[in-house]
């Protein structure tokens, strides 16, 4: 055997062997890469006029909105034809007021920012205002997976039908397919250094540039976005890891810092007796100035939008996570090394190693949904009046309202409230309790059956 | 939490490797990839985790770039052979620093830490400029383990020292603070630390003494002129130190950084004096009959331009970073690549490129077999047992007043361990954890001194990834001649039996021919390894505390 392994013979057979196994392996591996590449997910969406109606000063009118889809290479050419040309939902009511950018999908490994807009998506009315919603922000971003963090393809929500929705878990960075090489050190337009994988992580790529690197002209399609329609509020869905020390947050730009307040606010005052929910605590921070490329700090410096970025804890995402199923996406409570750091945190009684305790992805979703209703909430409290809006600008500015800041508040003013109604409630969102029985509804309940 | 079934895929994992190499004689890189298979199986049966070959591509694609760049890499280097620039340049710095070769080691150290600083790649340094001095190094007459272990430090310091230090980036990454001000701390931590690594290593004390050699004229000569720069680096930290005013706000970072330094320079003044050097002087013509001495005069200097190309892509790479770093490193090494066919000796191009190609062969299969290893880690939880694991010892320990203590001992032996399967993969997933749980202490000088501790782990099983490099890169590094030019116009099929009969009939040089393993690298590297853990250690306990945010 030994003689044979060291002769010529014996080499050329087990080099050939070997290459044979990894062929064979490299085309198995490569077909269901290619069916999960391909793979579209399902968002309902029906293009057309709807008709609603208001009370106008005691006369009801009846008005007709339309529901549209855009493209991302209407705002950034180059996307034309490209796998990252992905759809910008429309609900305008065709009424004049202020409008609402949700983002989701921007790190398809965080998914309850994806299906939080897609909750949005499939249920809000839209009666003054703009609505426009994006599920997968980065949609190259979708077509793989990322290396060496073992995550499954697909994870599926039950609709209240019993029909499985499935969703994509894919990689936080932009496929290589579209942006390769990266450079050893990704230094960002405002010059601050970040790693190479960054170069291709959306969330740094911000404001963007038409003609700069895939991932960069994926941003600018946003900004532009923002920009040409004169978009009010931006609200970027993210998750993190629960060890992650800014979780269950709000991150805002300082322009947007009074909104967030508020929208904390409504949140803690939330309440619903009957499944034993007395407020959802959230925390709001200010968008640091030093840290470049992120929506809550470049849309709001890039653009007039009021930018907000939403984290929730999210165990699929974790270091301390234990093994990794598609179970873990949607119940990430469960997980054995989150639930044995928690214990030891409570006994020790000492410093932390999580931060939020990791829940459900309906949990999660909900959490997402409610605090974007409560920003709208709070935009209509803070912004309706010219006085309030001064007040605001006053406070996060810590100095004197100049003309600009008069002029820009004015505006918001004019724009009047948000009227965005049917959004599904946080505890009809999180169908467990906080003492883990099973509720009737769930995000399931929200979303439609797939086509087909 | 230390008896979970992770522990035991873990440990299948290890003790398949373990097998694999040390019986079944397997090489590293296949070793790893079936214990991967084997991690992946038993996750399926006993945790329910998805069994699919694709988390075996998957794996390996973390590894994607720095695969190509060590093939092009090695291409460039071979084309730098062949083309005799490499003989050229040896020969070059020999006749230049034949009178102080403990200088001339001190510039090899830089030479090796180079493309580590400008890549933040340990392994581009090892094949590129540790494959140039290794070769020198050895005809000096220090050990081919004592020149491994020289040149895997130089690339792991190297990859921690600025500008790029990727494991900081990474970690950066992790806790959201942006990469800027880390210059000054990454110096301080690399550089004293490589002064004194290589004046430990190159002399020999006790047993390994080298025997003929005592102390003339010129070693003293030499001793004393770096002991004394040595001592005036520290005084100058001594003299800023009494001249701040008593109510500076960096008046104890100054005593901190003096009293860390100044343990350096004793350690290194030591190692000048008590240990001793394998070469006084190099005598030229003793080389004669491995280096072409008269090189210099037969080829133009010109044959070095592609070194010189290369530095320069590569400063414009880092200084034009969104025109030519968008070219990424592999395609810089095959641009600098091709004048090294037409500069020196005739080049055989298809020759050289497959002999680079088949050199990295082993690299590849090593970094492919450890992204497989770590997604194995990842899709059973291995990983995540490993850090929760690593974050709760100091949690649970009884005194409250010693958690500190703890937490450091738990970065000693954490951080390195998994830096032992892959340093960038440590300094993510401990690294990031370990910045937040230090609250209070300054998050630069905590992330850079844990990058450093991260990097040791390049020296330890079951990857060794920089050792194991430096260990192959010394077993090959005695063949800088250029080949003959008859063999140029081989044709490919005769060429594997001519390589391998050249490999049989290499010239016997002073050492015996002798297999170098990446464990004779790290067993010679334990002093200053545990030198470099101590002085990473003391960095968190006490520079972070002073450091000014």
């Amino acid at each position: 055997m030994k003689e044979f392994l060291n002769s010529k013979k014996g080499n050329i057979i087990i080099s050939c062997s070997i290459l044979l196994v990894a062929v064979i392996i490299t085309v198995i591996v490569g077909i269901s890469y290619k069916k999960f590449s391909n793979y579209q997910t399902y968002f309902y969406f029906q293009e057309g006029k709807y008709t609603y109606s208001y009370d106008d000063g005691g006369t009801l009118r009846e008005v007709e909105g339309e529901k549209s889809v855009q493209k991302f290479s209407q705002y950034s050419p180059k996307l034309k034809n490209t796998v990252g040309d992905a759809d910008i939902y429309v609900i305008d009511s065709k009424r004049e007021g202020p409008s609402l950018l949700v983002l989701g999908g921007t790190h398809p490994n965080e998914p309850s920012g994806q299906v939080a807009a897609t909750v949005l998506l499939e249920n809000a009315v839209v009666t003054r205002g703009k609505l426009f919603i994006i599920t997968e922000a980065n949609k190259s971003a979708y077509t793989h997976s990322h290396p060496q963090e073992a995550s499954p393809y697909y994870y599926s929500i039950k609709t209240k039908n019993g029909v499985e929705r499935i969703f994509k878990f894919g990689s936080r960075a932009t496929n290589t397919n579209e942006q390769w090489p990266v450079p050893d050190i990704y230094v960002h337009s405002s010059g601050q250094k970040l790693t190479a994988n960054d170069t291709k992580n959306l969330n740094r790529a911000y404001p963007g540039s038409e003609n700069g690197t895939y991932t960069e002209r994926v941003a600018y399609a946003i900004t532009n976005l923002i920009k040409e329609n004169d978009i009010t509020v931006t609200i970027d869905l993210h998750e993190a890891s629960p060890e992650y020390n800014n979780i269950n947050s709000v991150t805002a730009h300082q322009r947007a810092l009074a909104l967030a307040a508020n929208a904390s606010l409504n949140m803690e005052l939330y309440m619903d007796i009957a499944n034993g929910i007395d407020g959802v605590g959230i925390s709001v921070n200010e968008s640091p100035f030093t840290l470049h490329g992120l929506t809550h700090r470049e849309l709001g410096d890039y653009t007039n939008t009021l930018a907000l970025l939403c984290e929730t804890s999210n165990a699929s995402q974790g270091k301390l996570r234990g093994k990794f199923t598609s179970d873990l996406i949607v119940n990430g409570q469960h997980d054995k090394f989150y639930q044995k750091a928690l214990e030891l945190q409570e006994r020790e009684n000492n410093d932390k190693i999580v931060y939020a305790a990791p829940t459900t992805l309906d949990e999660r979703v909900a959490r997402h949904v409610l605090t974007i209703e409560s920003i709208i909430k709070g935009y209509n409290a803070i912004y309706n009046t010219l006085d309030n809006a001064y007040q605001s600008y006053y406070e996060t500015h810590e100095a004197k309202i100049d003309e600009s800041m008069k002029l820009e508040a004015d505006h918001y003013a004019k724009l009047g409230k948000f009227e965005i109604s049917n959004i599904p409630s946080y505890s009809d969102l999180n169908n467990v309790d906080a003492d883990g029985n099973s509720l009737n509804k769930g995000v399931g309940y929200f979303l439609h059956d797939p086509l087909n | 939490m230390i008896w979970e079934i992770e522990l035991l895929y873990f440990a299948a994992m290890i003790v398949t490797f373990v097998v694999l190499l040390l019986v079944a004689k397997m090489p590293s890189g296949l070793a790893l990839m079936c214990s991967a298979v084997v991690g992946i199986t038993l996750g399926a049966i006993f945790s329910g985790t998805e069994w699919n070959l694709r988390h075996l591509i998957e794996g390996s694609f973390g590894y994607f770039d720095t695969i190509l760049v060590i093939i092009t890499a090695m291409i460039f280097i071979a084309g730098l052979k062949a083309s005799g620039a490499i003989e050229y340049i040896s020969v070059f710095l020999v006749k230049i620093f034949k009178k102080a070769p403990t200088v001339l080691l001190l510039v090899f150290m830089l030479l090796v830490m180079l493309p580590g600083m400008i890549t933040g790649s340990s392994l581009a340094a090892i094949v590129s400029c540790g494959a140039i001095v290794a070769p020198i190094m050895i005809k000096m007459g220090i050990p081919k383990k004592k020149v491994g272990a020289i040149i895997a430090f130089g690339a792991v310091l190297g990859m921690i020292a600025p500008p790029i230090n990727v494991p900081v980036m990474v970690i950066c990454d992790v806790v959201d603070i942006p990469y800027s001000g880390f210059t000054a701390p990454l110096i301080c931590l690399t550089f004293p630390l490589a002064i004194f690594v290589v004046l430990w290593l190159s002399r020999g004390f006790g047993k390994e003494a080298p025997k003929r050699i005592g102390m003339n004229k010129n070693t003293l000569i030499e001793n004393i002129v770096l002991s004394s720069i040595l001592l005036l680096v520290s005084l100058t930290f001594l003299i800023l130190y009494l001249s701040s005013p008593k109510e500076a706000s960096n008046k104890k970072l100054l005593l901190v950084l003096f009293i860390l330094f100044t343990a350096l320079v004793i350690g290194s003044i030591l190692a000048v004096w008590l240990r001793k050097p394998y070469c006084e002087e190099i005598i030229v013509e003793e080389l004669a009959d491995s280096l072409n001495l008269e090189i210099t005069s037969e080829l133009k200097p010109y044959v070095l331009a592609p070194l010189f190309i290369i530095i320069i892509l590569f400063v414009l790479q880092s200084v034009l970073p969104r025109s030519v770093g968008l070219l990424g490193s592999p395609l810089l090494f095959v641009i600098a690549f091709i004048p090294s066919l037409f500069v020196g000796r005739k080049v055989n191009a298809f020759k050289v490129v497959s002999d680079g190609i088949a050199k990295s062969i082993s690299a590849m299969a090593l970094l492919i077999g450890v992204g497989m290893f770590v997604e194995a880690l990842t899709l059973t939880g291995a990983r995540g047992y490993f850090v929760i694991n690593a974050l709760s010892l100091p949690m649970t320990s009884m005194a409250n007043q010693w958690r500190y203590l703890w937490q450091y001992i738990s970065i000693a032996i954490a951080v390195p361990i998994f830096g032992g399967i892959s340093a960038f993969g440590s300094a993510s997933i401990l690294g990031g954890p370990f910045v937040m749980a230090l609250i209070g202490y300054n998050e630069i000088i905590v992330s850079s001194a844990l990058s450093l501790v991260a990097a040791i782990g390049e020296f330890l099983p079951p990857t060794a990834m920089s050792a194991t490099f430096a260990a192959k890169t010394v077993n090959e590094a005695l063949d800088v001649k250029a080949l003959p030019d008859e063999t140029i116009k081989e044709d490919s099929e005769e060429l594997d039996i001519k390589l391998s009969r050249e490999e049989v009939s290499q010239p016997e040089v002073s050492q015996p021919k002798e297999e170098i393993k990446y464990i004779h690298i790290t067993k010679t590297a334990l002093v200053p390894l545990i030198v470099t853990l101590a002085y990473a250690l003391l960095f968190i306990m006490f520079v972070a505390v002073h450091w000014p945010e």
